[in-house]
């Protein structure tokens, strides 16, 4: 006589766990919530897509207007319509480059941005770019209600990363556990099977139901969402692999706890605690010492830094304008303009030395924040539940890394204007003054507002994305193993007796 | 060759030694009673043949099989009826032990789980209703039928009639006598003289872990083994 | 009596390992969270001052110049942090903490503390409120359980229950033992570190001493109808198992699922406008810088109110055409900004009715409110800027419309006017003046406490032995 085949006990405990009310009370309140977390970000992400489209028409219609006006002010001067303030000129260059050069970079979300909010609600998908602003662009965002941002959002990523593992583990915890507080566990233990097979056949059998049940409903939430599946084939599977092996290593954690085999008090009230130290306590305390070994630099101690550099170049800044002059050869003939220069064109040679005397603090902010980052990626291995996250809004496109490289390049792009528009300011320096009186409304110095590039995001591709979550996808599927592994290694005997 | 055979076993718990160099030997067919009061060591004394505690000293050996070496092959011959009988209240009687069954590593059809649900006294209207509102007898019954199902060389039963009234407890006296004409051995667990009297071939009396008396049931009255009972435990 | 019953809970609570160091656990995440925020927010409150000390010797020593760019230099304004923001930093790390107050434009508070937050900084930052409320409920469902559900378990209750004594007062005992546990592990202990650290810090006062008794009573309120709702869900239930799955799932929805549901609820039922379609609409109707064509506009509307017929005989023309602007972006700033901001409250409160929903949804509310840490508070700190920078502003421009001054003509000032200007303060309101956001909060949370309390009555009392 022996024992049963593993596979028998799985069937029996398959059809089982099938007809138990609490797995599809538990399966429906979780594929709701998926539909609720996608179908929330998804409005978030068609308002955030619906205002970088107003953006784009505001600056075509801005720059339209300044296309007619600079028309209209090709007309001759007359008693009633006087020559233009140089602030009001599309052209007059100078003028033009500080209150006519507005564009957007603007971050378009990704077809998959449902699955995760991400930054998104925190960090803004579209910046201002004018020629002038010190490095690229003011620190501005877009407003979300606070209260929600500390509340945190209802997103799928949410769902599944912390609403997921907790039906798993209560349908762990309630389904493993009935012999034993039913009292039936020694009557069980005396047949002719063993521990590790027993729990393990019932555990399969719950997963058997609950992991295509979440991925069927995970797909369908994001369908529902109006993802367009078929373009993310590759990025989803990755995503649904992701939430696989994320609800095997929760599978483990939970074989570990019962293969103590405890009442379901006990085992809830493990499974509260690791859950809870994995969601909060960890990421709490390793923030708390990240924060502490790598203190922010101070935003305040920015704004003095800007106001006090402002002021030193306002000091200097005929001697800063004079030197400027001078160390270009171009200009130099004309070093004893310096002092009469107009504010735009003085703006072209003081910005990019306010930037210099402020770069030292910037970089130390830049490097903080990628020191943190780095940080965050790293607790992401040890902390699944942050690195499923990560993993997430990586795929999702709403991660902070997308979200630095959209600044830079934001950075890039006022970088790239004003070496178009500046040059053409400063060639100004070298003609002659305008007449006091001209013919003309506009100064005509530039005919036409200039047709400058489109700001245009260099994201990364599909599979390169993928390819930044693979470590982590391996390193989920190593912790799953071990934690499986470790628990099957715990359920050594039956435990009946007292 | 003994279905049973104990030598020598002990087990301490914290320096208490809960069973002290027991020695006992079950031939096939043959019932055996082992009595004692509360603490005396005879469920601790079952928990070592089921292979759910691991004895300090000795050997148990199950049809042949080292139980301590090797206690999930003990527990393939071993069938076990706990003092209470708890089942699944979701299930029916047939699919209760059907499971039971599954897990002694038995497919049992539904017509050889009415045969047997039958045999160990179940009424036939029960066999389809769930085991939620089953009186004590009752899940005491479908314990019986799981371990039929089992074919078991060695049956374990551990205060079998606790809770029962007189008409159940002498339906189980029937259950374990034919189980004896079946071949196979009984080993129970009792605190109760007279009922196990009417099944048992032989009696222990055990005391503080050690077997104080041995006897053959049909050599020794009932009045007089109460008093052998108490002397035994007195001394 | 019932004072001996409650210590024999409470040992036998403190003796339950699994229940009693869940609660030590939250405490010491509770005083850690504490700490952190508040020795955070005491180092930036003091970089603020520093700084704001800083710009008004800047401002007033600006030298002279023409009003108007002084308008322009202007200075920064920097909100203090509440003083409760230990305990409940609320909105606070998602909100701006310095405005510019320039001419022309009502800029938006910028650097939010968490603005740059890596994923780790932004899922690990919870104050004492948010674990309390959020995971107040585990534990105290968690304390409830170990004495009632059992306690049934085992017997124990139904022994006790065959005693003399009413079911009320053994039922009672154990809902004051979870109560006083949870509230004196909890809440008391931050709550007595936050007054003295704030006494230290020199902030403590009437107002603040207010504010924390509130926060106490609202935190304890809260524990309280949890432990009633544990007791009675623990005493109601079939059995044991029945009674974790049920508080299990309670917590689940209180604390976990409603909370952030009824935030997107409050986002889709009154969705707020974006802040490119404000800044637009800003820009369209009150642009800092104005076409020729609204020259013209401004000219004619200026010779009117001066009631003359030449620009020239206006005393400062430009400095007229600056303040008509300014005045009129006031406008347009208190209609489009007003009307966000309104919706803003409008969503708080629909998120503050929502605590009907769940428990947690108005302790949180009403938490962040007492405070003072919502965003109505910060709403009342963005007025107070704003009103000081118009009073700058136009003081800015009175002075130059004072002195005549045409075509490239330039009026200037000096420090004597500068320091006319009085130094920027903010008074934080008092406890009260911003509670209307708060207000369904507060009803919701009294009437869970009542509801529970009720409950637990009517539980108990149908209690046989």
């Amino acid at each position: 006589m022996s024992g049963p085949r593993f596979r028998d006990l799985f069937a029996w405990e398959w059809r089982q766990v099938g007809r138990s009310p609490l797995l599809w009370a538990v399966l429906l309140i979780l594929s709701a919530s998926f539909v609720w977390g996608a179908l929330n970000t998804a409005v978030l992400h068609s308002a955030q897509t619906a205002a970088l489209e107003r953006a784009r028409q505001a600056d075509a219609a801005f720059h339209a207007s300044a296309v007619e006006r600079a028309r209209a002010y090709r007309a001759p001067v007359t008693a009633s319509a006087g020559p233009v303030a140089y602030w009001q000129d599309p052209t007059n260059v100078a003028g033009y480059s500080e209150y006519f050069v507005r564009k957007s970079a603007l971050k378009p979300h990704l077809p998959l941005s449902p699955l995760a909010a991400g930054v998104s609600d925190l960090a803004p998908s579209r910046l201002e770019i004018k020629l002038n602003t010190p490095f690229g662009f003011l620190d501005t965002y877009d407003f979300e209600n606070p209260r929600g941002l500390a509340l945190g959002r209802f997103d799928l990523a949410f769902a599944i990363v912390f609403l997921l593992p907790i039906g798993l583990l209560l349908l762990f915890a309630l389904l493993v556990t009935f012999e034993r507080d039913r009292d039936m566990l020694r009557l069980v233990a005396a047949q002719a099977t063993g521990p590790r097979a027993w729990i393990g056949a019932r555990m399969a059998a719950i997963l058997a139901w609950s992991v295509p049940a979440t991925v069927l409903a995970m797909i369908a939430a994001l369908g529902i969402a109006g993802v367009p599946l078929g373009a993310v084939v590759v990025s989803l599977a990755v995503a649904v692999l992701v939430t696989v092996l994320y609800m095997l290593f929760w599978s483990g954690v939970a074989l570990a706890v019962l293969a103590r085999q405890p009442g379901a008090g006990a085992a809830l009230g493990s499974f509260a605690a690791i859950w809870a130290a994995l969601t909060i306590g960890l990421p709490l305390a390793g923030s708390a010492v990240a924060g502490m070994i790598d203190p922010v630099p101070s935003a305040i101690g920015y704004v003095d830094a800007q106001r006090r550099i402002s002021d030193e170049i306002n000091r200097e800044r005929d001697a800063i304008l004079a030197a400027a002059l001078t160390g270009r050869p171009d200009l130099r003939p004309f070093a004893d303009r310096a002092a009469t220069l107009d504010y735009a064109t003085r703006l072209s040679f003081l910005v990019p030395e306010t930037e210099r005397r402020l770069s030292q603090l910037r970089i130390a902010i830049q490097d903080h924040r990628a020191r943190q980052e780095m940080v965050a990626h790293i607790a992401g291995f040890a902390i699944p539940t942050l690195g499923v996250e990560a993993a997430f809004a990586m795929l999702a496109g709403t991660d902070p890394t997308r979200q630095r490289a959209f600044e830079m390049q934001a950075r890039d792009y006022q970088l790239r204007l004003r070496e178009i528009v500046h040059p053409l300011v400063q060639r100004e320096i070298t003609q002659p003054p305008a007449p006091p009186d001209r013919e003309t409304r506009g100064r005509l110095n530039l005919a036409e507002p200039l047709t400058l590039p489109e700001f245009a995001l260099a994201d990364r591709s599909a599979a390169e994305r993928i390819g930044q979550v693979l470590p982590f996808l391996f390193w989920l599927s190593l912790l799953a193993l071990l934690c499986i592994a470790f628990g099957l290694g715990r359920i050594r005997k039956w435990r009946v007796v007292e | 060759m003994p279905v049973l055979r104990l030598e020598s076993v002990s087990l301490a718990f914290n320096g208490h030694r809960a069973v002290d160099g027991l020695s006992l030997r079950l031939e096939p067919g043959e019932v055996y009673a082992l009595l004692g009061p509360n603490g005396a060591g005879k469920t601790t004394t079952l928990n070592m043949i089921l292979g759910f505690l691991k004895p300090d000293g000795g050997s148990i050996h199950v049809d042949g099989i080292d139980a301590v070496a090797d206690p999930l092959a003990a527990r393939a011959r071993i069938a076990y009826l706990p003092e209470t009988v708890m089942l699944h209240p979701a299930l029916t009687a047939i699919e209760n032990l059907g499971y039971f069954a599954l897990l002694a590593g038995r497919k049992i059809d539904a017509a050889t789980a009415r045969n047997l649900l039958a045999d160990a006294g179940l009424q036939d209207e029960a066999h389809d209703r769930r085991a939620q509102g089953f009186s004590k007898g009752m899940r005491q019954k479908v314990g019986v039928a799981i371990a039929l199902a089992k074919e078991a060389r060695l049956l374990l039963l551990d205060e079998p009639t606790s809770g029962l009234d007189a008409s159940a407890a002498n339906d189980l006296g029937q259950v374990i006598r034919g189980a004896s004409d079946r071949g196979i051995a009984v080993l129970m667990a009792t605190h109760d003289l007279f009922r196990v009297k009417d099944v048992a071939r032989r009696l222990g009396i055990l005391h503080a872990g050690r077997l104080v008396d041995e006897r053959d049931a049909a050599a020794i009255g009932p009045v007089e083994l109460e008093r052998l009972y108490l002397e035994r435990l007195a001394a | 009596m019932i004072g001996s019953l409650v210590r024999l809970e409470l040992t036998i609570l403190r003796r339950d390992r699994r229940a009693w160091w869940s609660l030590v656990a939250l405490a010491v995440l509770v005083l850690l969270s504490f700490a952190a925020i508040a020795s955070d927010n005491a180092r930036t409150d003091g970089d603020k001052r520093a700084v704001a000390a800083a710009e008004r010797a800047r401002w007033v020593g600006q030298g002279e110049k023409d009003p108007h760019s002084a308008a322009h230099y202007s200075i920064f304004a920097f909100k203090p942090s509440p003083a409760l923001a230990g305990l409940d930093p609320g909105s606070e790390p998602f909100v701006g903490q310095t405005v510019w107050l320039e001419a022309h434009h009502q800029n938006d508070m910028l650097y939010r503390p968490q603005q740059n937050a890596s994923l780790l900084q932004r899922i690990g930052f919870a104050g004492p409120t948010a674990l309390i409320t959020g995971f107040g409920p585990l534990i105290v469902f968690l304390l409830a359980f170990t004495l009632v559900a059992q306690d049934r378990e085992r017997g124990t209750m139904r022994m006790a229950l065959g005693a003399a004594v009413h079911p009320r007062t053994i039922v009672g005992a154990k809902a004051l033992a979870v109560w006083s546990a949870s509230a004196g592990m909890l809440v008391l202990p931050v709550a007595i570190i936050s007054l003295l650290w704030l006494g230290v810090g020199g902030r403590l006062d009437g107002d603040v001493l207010l504010r924390t008794l509130c926060w106490i009573i609202a935190m304890a309120g809260y524990l309280a109808l949890l432990a009633a709702i544990g007791i009675a869900v623990s005493l109601r239930m079939g059995n044991a198992r029945l009674a974790l799955a049920g508080l299990f799932g309670l917590w689940i929805l209180f604390a976990l699922a409603l909370p952030r549901v009824a935030s997107g609820m409050a986002d889709a039922l009154r969705p707020l406008p974006s802040s490119q379609a404000i800044r637009q609409q800003m820009a369209e109707e009150a642009p800092a810088f104005w076409s020729d064509e609204q020259n013209v506009r401004n000219r004619a509307a200026l010779l009117e109110r001066y009631g003359v017929s030449r620009v020239e005989d206006i005393p400062n023309p430009r400095m007229a055409e600056l303040d008509l602007m300014e005045r009129h972006s006031h406008e347009v700033f208190d209609r489009v900004l007003g009307g966000f901001y309104a919706k803003v409250a409008s969503q708080d409160r629909l998120f503050a009715a929502l605590g009907f929903l769940s428990p947690t949804i108005a302790a949180q509310a009403s938490s962040a409110s007492v405070a003072g840490s919502d965003f109505s508070h910060h709403r009342h700190f963005i007025d107070t800027a704003e009103r000081y920078r118009r009073n700058l502003v136009n003081a800015m421009n009175s002075d130059g419309m004072a002195h005549r001054a045409h075509g490239t003509e330039r009026h200037t000032n000096d420090e004597r006017l500068w320091s006319r200007i009085p130094e920027f303060a903010y008074p934080a309101p008092p406890l009260g003046r911003l509670s209307s956001t708060a207000l369904p909060a507060f009803a919701a949370l009294l009437l869970w406490l009542g509801l529970a309390g009720l409950v637990l009555t009517v539980v108990s009392g149908r209690l046989r032995p």
